[in-house]
């Protein structure tokens, strides 16, 4: 009898911290709002033990952080975004953030957060609800008998995700013992946001899947991997199991120069003026993995340089219309799959369909004959514009070096 | 058609890049999209429109709907709500239904409240409970929470300051360096406070602050200031000294006023006498229209450009990592050439040169480059060309002449050569000039240092030519370095001052070539 009350005392004691357990009490609605009152005062003490943890009776620290908590109250009340609330680690990053505004946005995408998670709680329960009220899809003729469907008897075994990924693992592994390396560098944090640490670090969750799904993988080493970086804590969120035995990727906090010998490296950056003509199956390829949304520097670039390394970039204007205004620093999700293909094949149009069509010209254009169509003022506009420019309708044949006419320049006139 | 459009569009792309630009810009624009108003707010618009309340029926429905007001923060946003659009009446009854509920007021509500009287004192609409509450929310506030946050901090400052407390609202100031830079807003009211109390000493204090956390004063500050002035003092000459100090701030601080300010500085200099004109600086000669006297070139003293010769090499071309932008061997090779080959009075970037014309081939590249060799050649200067490896790959009669009678450095196809030609110009001498179209405005970032960014402009309006392409014989036309500097000065007793004029924000038709606004000055001449 104590042993179940204490239990219970514990449970409620510990639902009360985590907003998205849940409840035992069958009262609770997510539709009341008055639910946040509960955990708002029950959180007292935890914003307690929270400023605890991370000030460790560092006096100035704690002033700013209650500044920092009181702004967040503030916010609340005052109509702007704010979640409800927070756990230590989220207050850790909003004190290690520089600026207001830096931490406005911050706010905002928890606050955004946290309304999404309660929409969806509120669908899943209606959903629950019409479900349980709702009526059998098939309905039993006579009291003994069987439903055949796939939530009742089926003659199809279901294969469960893990399955497929041991499939897969399997290939990878093989790959590791007889395939071509390739090397993606982890050096690049201190050029990244937090924000495109996060994003880096699930763009290398898909390189790893493309990868083993592939007919024929790289065996992908990880280099200058920083063991206390954020990429890394969030890489081992997305794949927990990266750091058992028997998981296929290397990762490596050397650099790549002491792991392979510096003549076979190729490093592939954007920056640079030498198109990559064909791909060499004893080359080894450098990827830099960073997300360079904020800093437009040649960063790989000048790695690349100092190292003293081949430098190579992909032969993008040859095959693909570019269009105007769009990088052509690629993910490295999109590189990955555009080597292996490249590997595998040696096509480099079949290897360039991985690009994504938004970055292509194709689209723009598309985009504004959609445009043309709906509005007939915008069209003569359009017409009225190119004739002010000189731009004859009549002189389309005659245009001087049309990119077009070097298109079809293919891997075979560069050999020799 | 369709198809039609489809190919003009794309061979507009490949014919004419910038075509297909202007295709966009010019296109019709669509209807603005319908801003999305949440129920909750066009129910309150409604309901405000009446004249008497029921704010606890108010409330419920306001829950009831669609929207982001909740239990939480509904007086706050309430608040907030009728003092932005100014209704004070309605606000005034929703803070009595609220001190009738007898329960602490939430910080929501002490915002909203210290926002409130703010508004109505700059109305003159003040009633006293409003400076009670004010004093009572000042001393409850710092009892309860050690240290106040940025918002409130904010709102209480203004509070203060139109109730003319101004050693709380110092304090207050103090406090909201612990979390953010305080905003314009703050400073300029707090400097206007403390003119408008006569305390002149402590308010040039708070304004010398203001300069160093960038936040430039704002009309209210100015306002106050030219009304301290008048107030004060009664003897012309003296009106006319510490009027000086307004200009000399301006000029020290090289900031652009608005137009209200500027209006208001016109009014106080034309009632002492003064000819004050609004008037437009020709560029070539830089000759004010109203008084025809030619404004200063402030040339680079020589301790300023010693100041900019040490830290330019360091900021541009090293950086944060050399390799970004070149190599150790590079910098050194150029280091030795410039050494070598000693000063030069022209340096051009010729890349930037021969794409001026626009480059349909080398060949129109290579003229251009020619054309503006032989204009300086002809003026016996020294010229220095500077571009990359693969110029020199173009063919031998096009540029082996110019080669042969100017020195050259070619960096690498990788390294950019933009940060070479700026360094090369500063380390030659006071006396060199770049030609180039360039803006320059990425190296300005780069300098990261205000006083140096400052420095670098006023060098740059001297000595940097640029090109345009025009329609007359060559195709191009030179436009030689400012011969006066654009900033606000004074020269022998009378003062020019720029400010933002209204065609200014609407962005008409201005062609950037680095330069300010000429068309908008102020001149303030004495009888």
């Amino acid at each position: 009898m104590y042993f179940a009350s204490f239990l219970k005392k514990t449970f409620t004691h510990s639902v009360a911290k985590f907003y998205c357990a849940k409840r035992m009490t069958p009262s609770f609605n997510p539709l009341m709002f008055n639910s946040y009152r509960r955990f708002y005062s029950a959180g007292e003490d935890e914003l307690e033990t929270s400023i605890n943890t991370i000030c460790k009776g560092n006096a100035e620290l704690e002033k700013k952080l209650r500044i920092l908590m009181l702004e967040v109250e503030v916010m609340r009340q005052d109509g702007r975004c704010a979640p409800n609330s927070m756990n230590t680690t989220q207050w850790k990053h909003l004190l290690d953030l520089s600026s207001r505004n830096q931490r406005t946005n911050y706010l905002t995408f928890l606050w955004k957060n946290e309304k999404s998670r309660e929409n969806q709680k509120i669908k899943k329960e209606t959903r629950r609800k019409q479900f349980a009220d709702g009526v059998p899809d098939q309905e039993k003729e006579y009291p003994d008998d069987l439903l055949y469907g796939i939530r009742y008897q089926s003659l199809f075994l279901r294969i469960r995700d893990q399955s497929i990924n041991n499939f897969d693992n399997y290939r990878a592994l093989l790959a590791m013992m007889h395939s071509q390396s390739l090397v993606i560098d982890c050096s690049y944090e201190e050029h990244m946001v937090w924000r495109e640490t996060l994003n880096a670090a699930k763009q290398m969750t898909l390189v790893f899947g493309d990868n083993r799904l592939h007919k024929e993988p790289f065996n992908i080493h990880l280099c200058n991997v920083n063991n206390d970086s954020e990429f890394l804590k969030q890489l081992k969120k997305n794949i927990p199991c990266m750091e058992e035995p028997w998981f296929p990727m290397n990762i490596h906090t050397e650099s790549y120069l002491d792991i392979f010998p510096r003549e076979k490296l190729v490093y592939l950056t954007p920056h640079c003026r030498n198109e990559l003509t064909r791909f060499d199956p004893d080359a080894i390829y450098i990827i830099g993995c960073m997300v360079d949304k904020t800093n437009n520097e040649p960063i790989s670039l000048a790695k690349a340089k100092k190292d003293n390394i081949t430098m190579a970039k992909l032969p993008l204007d040859r095959y693909l219309e570019w269009a105007p205004g769009s990088k052509k620093n690629l993910n490295i999700n999109h590189m990955i799959p555009i080597l292996l293909d490249l590997k595998l094949t040696g096509d480099w149009e079949y290897a360039l369909r991985h690009i994504p069509k938004r970055k292509l010209m194709e689209t723009k254009i598309l985009a504004m004959q959609k445009r043309i169509k709906n509005n007939p003022q915008l069209k003569n506009d359009v017409l009225k514009n190119l004739r002010k420019n000189n731009f004859k309708l009549s002189s389309v044949n005659s245009l001087p070096n049309l990119k077009k006419t070097n298109l079809r320049r293919s891997l075979y006139d560069d050999l020799e | 058609m369709t198809s039609m459009f489809c190919n003009t569009a794309r061979l507009a792309h490949f014919g004419l890049g910038r075509t297909c630009r202007f295709v966009y810009k010019s296109a019709v624009k669509e209807p603005a999209p319908i801003k999305c108003v949440s129920s909750q707010i066009a129910y309150l618009e409604s309901e405000l429109e009446k004249s008497s309340f029921n704010w606890n029926e108010l409330k419920k429905n306001i829950l009831f709907e669609r929207g982001n007001i909740n239990e939480k923060n509904f007086e706050g946003v309430l608040l907030k709500f009728m003092v932005q659009r100014k209704k004070f009446d309605a606000a005034n009854s929703f803070v009595c239904y609220i001190n009738k509920k007898n329960e602490e007021l939430s910080l929501g509500a002490i915002n909203g409240l210290l926002m409130l009287y703010y508004e109505m004192s700059k109305e003159n609409k003040l009633i006293d409970e409003g400076k009670t509450f004010i004093l009572k929310t000042y001393r409850d506030l710092y009892k309860k929470y050690k240290v106040l946050d940025y918002t409130t901090s904010e709102k209480l400052l203004h509070a203060l300051c139109c109730i003319g407390e101004w050693e709380k609202a110092l304090k207050v100031l103090d406090e909201i360096n612990l979390s953010s830079v305080p905003s314009h807003s703050a400073y300029s009211t707090v400097i206007a406070t403390l003119l408008k109390l006569n305390k002149k000493k402590k308010s040039m204090e708070i304004i010398e602050k203001s300069i160093l956390a960038r936040r430039p004063l704002q009309d209210d500050a100015y306002d106050a200031w030219i009304d301290y002035i008048l107030r004060k003092y009664k003897d012309k000459k003296i009106i006319e000294k510490y009027a000086d100090e307004i200009c000399l701030h301006i000029i020290n601080t090289y900031s652009t006023i608005s137009e209200i300010t500027a209006n208001k500085i016109k009014d106080l200099y034309s009632s002492l006498g003064w000819k004050a004109n609004y008037t437009k600086i020709t560029k070539y000669n830089g000759r004010c229209q109203s008084c025809s006297k030619t404004l200063d070139c402030l040339k680079l003293s020589d301790e300023e450009f010693k100041t900019l010769q040490s830290n330019i090499k360091d900021k541009l071309i090293i950086g944060s990592d050399l390799f970004l932008k070149t190599s150790p061997q590079e910098l050194e090779k150029f280091l030795n050439f410039i050494e070598k080959t000693g000063p030069y009075d022209i340096i051009l970037d010729a890349l930037n040169v021969s794409y001026s014309i626009g480059m349909h081939s080398q060949a129109t590249g290579a003229k251009a480059l020619h054309i503006v060799v032989e204009y300086f050649l002809n003026q016996n200067k020294k010229v220095l060309i500077l571009g990359r490896k693969h110029i020199l790959t173009w063919k031998k009669n096009l540029i082996g002449d110019m080669l042969s009678k100017t020195s050259s450095f070619f960096t690498d196809n990788l390294s950019q050569d933009d940060p070479y030609i700026i360094t090369a110009a500063i380390f030659s001498g006071s006396h060199t000039d770049i030609v180039s179209k360039d803006l320059l405005r990425g190296h300005i970032f780069k300098l990261q240092d205000e006083y140096l960014r400052i420095l670098f402009k006023r060098w740059q309006w001297q000595h940097q030519w640029m090109l345009f392409k025009t329609n007359n014989k060559h195709g191009l036309r030179i436009q030689p370095p400012l011969v006066f500097t654009p900033c606000p000065q004074k020269n022998n007793n009378s003062w020019h001052l720029p400010y933002k004029g209204e065609d200014e924000e609407l962005g008409l038709n201005i062609v950037n070539d680095g330069t300010p606004n000429l068309n908008n000055w102020l001149c303030l001449t004495p009888n």
